[in-house]
């Protein structure tokens, strides 16, 4: 059993640059978790530090019932895969898997079953014997994903993998991966700029930011309920769209209020405002494009129409803002077109103020 | 189900220190890095403690004594300043430093000139240029006393080549017209060329090592907008150059400044001292003949003060350029 | 008016003759060494020169039957391999440390290896010799190796420094991870991808400790004990008219470069990029 758990875990270099302010979480035993985040977040410094290779300025990192914080990374049950792979250079294919048996004392016969099997797993059979360097991309990376899971550690740490490979396979690594955790069930961590590698991955996705934990949630939860803007314009693309307004009481009734917007809003949402300035979030996806002049609508202008091969991206100018709205391939939206924008009422969201912390007001 | 929970709503965990099960008996503790970083260190410090600062130290020391002999139980007699003041005004000690000085500046010039000029012409393309590159090495890895030893055959008074040349061009009327190392003018120009032919591949060296990451598209740029090749030359190649040009004359003053052995073993730093330099002065006074230690090490301390003048601008223009 | 193609030829025919122009001047004092220890007696000094002899091997056969050249060989041989052997374990696992680790004042630690490396040798020269004096190093190959160490070590460790540094980081925490300690990752990860650096700067090491003289020549006076470029010198003096057994000599002791040129081909720069600073 192998969760991870973070006590108040944190790195500061020198004096006073923090790249990670203070992790407290637990990850539950088997799960793919990604730690996500624009770079310079700390999501890299944080898995650092579970692998041992970087030293916490304090706090304390326990494996199941483990601290091991001290420990030395070979001490730790852990594997890891680099961005860059880090096969060693001077040795085969095979030798590479078999470092980390070699290292642990395991007879070459144990051993060579051992790489015959993972071999076969990941259909590297036919170049162990060839140098690193004589791979292709995809190649190399699959025998850097073999030498983490020959040695079948408790948690395996995975630093960006993915993000070397050309965009078709990448594509397909990724259910490569997603195949291999369903198979395995071992603690995964994954770290990656991309939050669409991370949607589709994970069973859980822990958002960073400036080395501060915004959010830990299942894909789907991040997704829906963001709990403050950074998180909601970091997840998902397009980004979501953010309408500066202005929260107002008309006639006792809560309204967003921006220049020819005026929106209703549940009064239990608008009492947990502490602001007057205030950002609409909406998802591309979350508005319903119809003629100009329809009830309930807000006009627009459309700047441009994108078509994006299985949908198009319309682009608004709305109350000020631009904004993107999804349509399907087939619609006739161009250019210069008024139209009139309306909003699905449950998937608006809320953020109390306009800067990245502002967080999202929900009515419980 | 498990799921991510906060930690301030989670009991606190049991601090528990178990063996890892990871690597066979191995204890939880590690080396940290700086303790190893320090084992791994140590022993080269000490080989500088004890081969360069202490007998740097006991080289200044030593100048406040007079000590003629290597029995150093008798200690010598400490004397003060008075090797400084010895120095300050024996004629040989501001001849040596004149000639030292006068010697670096001649000989870095022409191995910067040379080796540019070289490193430039190798630069370009052409068959066999990898060769070449590698053979115009070969003075500069020669050991410095068999570059000697067939130079002074070269400069044979009777029966050398180079006199031999000169004679068919019909510039001296008799083969043995120049003996070479015997007069003091050629002599110093003799010493130079064995120098400057001995050293310069380095400049050539460090010039194309700098040459071969000048992007290309500047000059393509530069003959786009009218620029021939002369003004090319001068706008581009010298100006890119001119910092690696300059840490090259620093360095080269430095090494030919205090270079002993090329100029001794050519002439000793005759004929009537035209080539007696401040490290063969060292050498004469401390350890050949004399045995004045003190001395000799007031000599080299002056020396050790004039590199550190020279280092201090050299680091100062790394530092200046590390910012840059 | 004439064409681009003719000018182009015209270039290269320039540039033709000046590489065979700079190959003269470099290469004619080697290829006179050479000839001249192939000459007979009366070769040596014909007027005019003879530019190619008849080959003789008089010289070579004297020069190891009835001087001591072959002792002070093999001298040379032993005191070069001892010092380069030292400051080569020290200054790779030193180099390692201020790559890779954290040491406190490292960066006035590299600072002062570079210091140490531009510093001359004629500066250190009389504290040595009243130093192993004292200490019973004068006349001892060990002591000789010990103040080769100036240069060799700091030498080493500035170019080793390069070398460490251009191999990835990643590699060697991969290592760890694997379950290598720190001096396995160096053992059996960096050190390979370093290897032909770390011969190269080897070679290095023992060709400037092959071409020293100063240090050689005061600290080792015993006959038998000199190695070659001291021995060389006196012998030379000693042996005035006799040029073909010097050119001999110089001949022999430069082949140990000779032969290692071919190998270092490719590290040339780096090492005299580094070496050049003194040697």
């Amino acid at each position: 059993m192998a969760s991870v758990k973070f006590d108040k875990l944190r790195k500061v270099y020198g004096k006073d640059v923090v790249a990670v302010a203070g992790l407290d979480f637990e990850i539950p035993d088997g799960l793919f978790v990604s730690l996500v985040g624009p770079s310079g977040c700390g999501k890299s410094t944080a898995l650092r530090m579970i692998a041992g290779l970087e030293e916490p300025t304090s706090g304390r990192l326990i494996f199941g019932d483990q601290d091991v914080t001290d420990r030395e990374p070979r001490n730790r049950d852990i594997a890891m895969v680099f961005q860059s792979y880090a096969l060693y250079p001077h040795m085969t294919v095979s030798e590479n898997l078999q470092y980390g048996l070699k290292k642990r004392g395991v007879s070459s016969e144990e051993r060579s079953i051992s790489v015959k099997r993972i071999a076969h797993m990941l259909h590297i059979e036919t170049f162990l014997d060839r140098k690193p360097r004589q791979l292709s991309g995809g190649q190399r990376q699959r025998v850097a994903l073999g030498r983490a899971l020959i040695r079948d550690p408790e948690v395996f740490l995975l630093d960006e993998p993915l993000s070397n490979l050309d965009a078709k396979l990448r594509v397909h690594m990724r259910a490569e991966l997603a195949t291999l955790h369903q198979r395995l069930r071992k603690t995964m961590i994954y770290v990656t700029h991309d939050q669409l590698e991370a949607m589709t991955l994970s069973d859980r996705i822990v958002v960073m930011n400036h080395g501060v934990v915004q959010q830990i949630g299942s894909p789907a939860e991040i997704y829906n309920s963001p709990s403050n803007r950074f998180v909601a314009e970091f997840m998902g693309t397009p980004s979501m769209n953010m309408i500066p307004c202005t929260l107002k009481q008309e006639n006792g009734e809560p309204r967003l209020i921006a220049k020819n917007l005026s929106i209703p809003l549940s009064k239990q949402v608008a009492s947990l405002a502490s602001r007057t300035e205030v950002a609409l979030g909406v998802r591309s996806e979350d508005f319903e494009i119809g003629a100009p002049g329809i009830v309930g609508g807000v006009d627009a202008r459309v700047l441009v129409a994108e078509l994006t091969g299985a949908e198009k991206y319309i682009y608004l100018e709305l109350a000020d803002a631009k904004v993107i709205a999804r349509a399907p391939a087939d619609s006739p939206i161009c250019a210069g077109d008024n139209v009139s924008l309306s909003f699905k009422p449950h998937q608006m969201h809320v953020f109390d103020g306009r800067g990245d912390e502002a967080a999202a007001l929900r009515a419980a | 189900m498990t799921r991510i929970y906060d930690r301030n709503v989670a009991e606190p965990a049991e601090e528990h220190r178990a063996s890892p099960r990871a690597v066979g008996g191995v204890g939880p503790t590690i080396i940290p890095d700086r303790w190893l970083g320090a084992a791994m260190l140590a022993p080269s410090v000490l080989v500088f403690l004890a081969l360069l600062i202490f007998p740097l130290g006991y080289g200044i020391y030593t100048s406040f004594f007079r000590i003629d002999t290597l029995d150093l139980s008798t200690g010598g007699t400490f004397v003060g300043f008075e090797n400084y003041l010895w120095l300050l005004g024996n004629e040989q000690f501001w001849h040596a430093l004149k000639t030292s000085t006068m010697f670096s500046v001649v000989v870095v010039s022409l191995q910067i000139v040379l080796g540019t000029a070289v490193a430039l012409l190798l630069n370009s393309s052409f068959k066999g240029r990898t060769l070449v590159r590698g053979l115009i090495l070969f003075p500069y890895m020669m050991p410095v006393v068999a570059v000697v030893l067939v130079w002074l055959l070269l400069y044979n008074a009777i029966f050398g080549v180079i006199n031999y040349l000169i004679f068919s061009v019909g510039f001296i009327p008799r083969v043995d017209s120049i003996a070479w190392l015997a007069n003091p003018t050629s002599a110093f120009i003799g010493v130079v060329l064995v120098a400057v032919w001995k050293y310069f591949p380095f400049v050539v060296v460090i010039v194309l090592a700098r040459l071969q990451v000048i992007p290309q598209d500047l000059y393509e740029a530069a003959k786009i907008d009218g620029a021939g090749p002369i003004s090319r030359f001068f706008d581009i190649t010298l100006r890119e150059l001119r910092d690696v040009l300059l840490v090259v004359a620093l360095l080269r003053t430095i090494f030919i400044f205090n270079n002993f052995e090329i100029v001794y073993l050519m002439t000793h730093g005759g004929p009537m001292q035209a080539t007696l330099t401040l490290p063969i002065l060292v050498y004469e006074t401390a350890l050949d003949g004399d045995r004045s230690f003190g001395r000799g090490s007031a000599i080299a301390v002056v020396m050790f003060a004039i590199l550190m003048c020279v280092m201090t601008v050299y680091f100062r223009f790394l530092r200046k350029e590390d910012q840059k | 008016m004439i064409s681009l193609s003719m000018r182009k030829r015209f270039t290269s025919v320039r540039t033709y003759l000046l590489v065979a122009l700079l190959l003269m001047f470099v290469g004619f004092p080697l290829y006179w060494m050479l000839m001249s220890s192939l000459k007979n007696s009366s070769d040596i000094v014909r007027l005019p020169p003879v530019w190619w002899p008849l080959p003789t091997w008089e010289h070579y056969d004297e020069l190891f039957s009835v001087t001591k050249f072959g002792r002070w060989f093999l001298n040379s041989l032993i005191v070069c391999s001892m010092s380069t052997v030292i400051a080569v374990f020290l200054g790779v696992i030193g180099a390692y440390s201020l790559v890779r680790l954290k040491v406190p004042g490292k960066e006035v630690l590299a600072r002062s290896v570079l210091l140490a490396y531009m510093f001359p040798g004629v500066l250190l020269v009389i504290p040595l010799v009243l130093v192993f004096s004292h200490l019973g190093l004068i006349n001892s190959q060990f002591g000789l190796s010990l103040a080769y160490l100036t240069f060799a070590l700091p030498f080493v460790m500035w170019v080793m420094r390069d070398f460490f540094g251009s191999v990835p980081v990643d590699l060697e925490e991969a290592a760890m991870i694997d379950g290598a300690s720190r001096l396995e990752a160096l053992r059996d990860v960096v050190i390979p991808q370093a290897y032909p650096g770390i011969i190269a700067t080897s070679i290095f090491a023992f060709l400037f400790a092959w071409n020293e003289y100063l240090f050689s020549a005061i600290l080792v006076r015993d006959h038998d004990l000199m190695t070659l470029p001291p021995a060389m010198a006196n012998f030379a003096s000693a042996m005035d008219t006799r040029w073909g057994l010097v050119m001999a000599a110089s001949t022999v002791a430069t082949l140990p470069m000779a032969m290692a040129f071919a190998f270092l081909q490719k590290y040339l720069v780096t090492g005299i990029g580094a070496g050049g600073v003194k040697g």
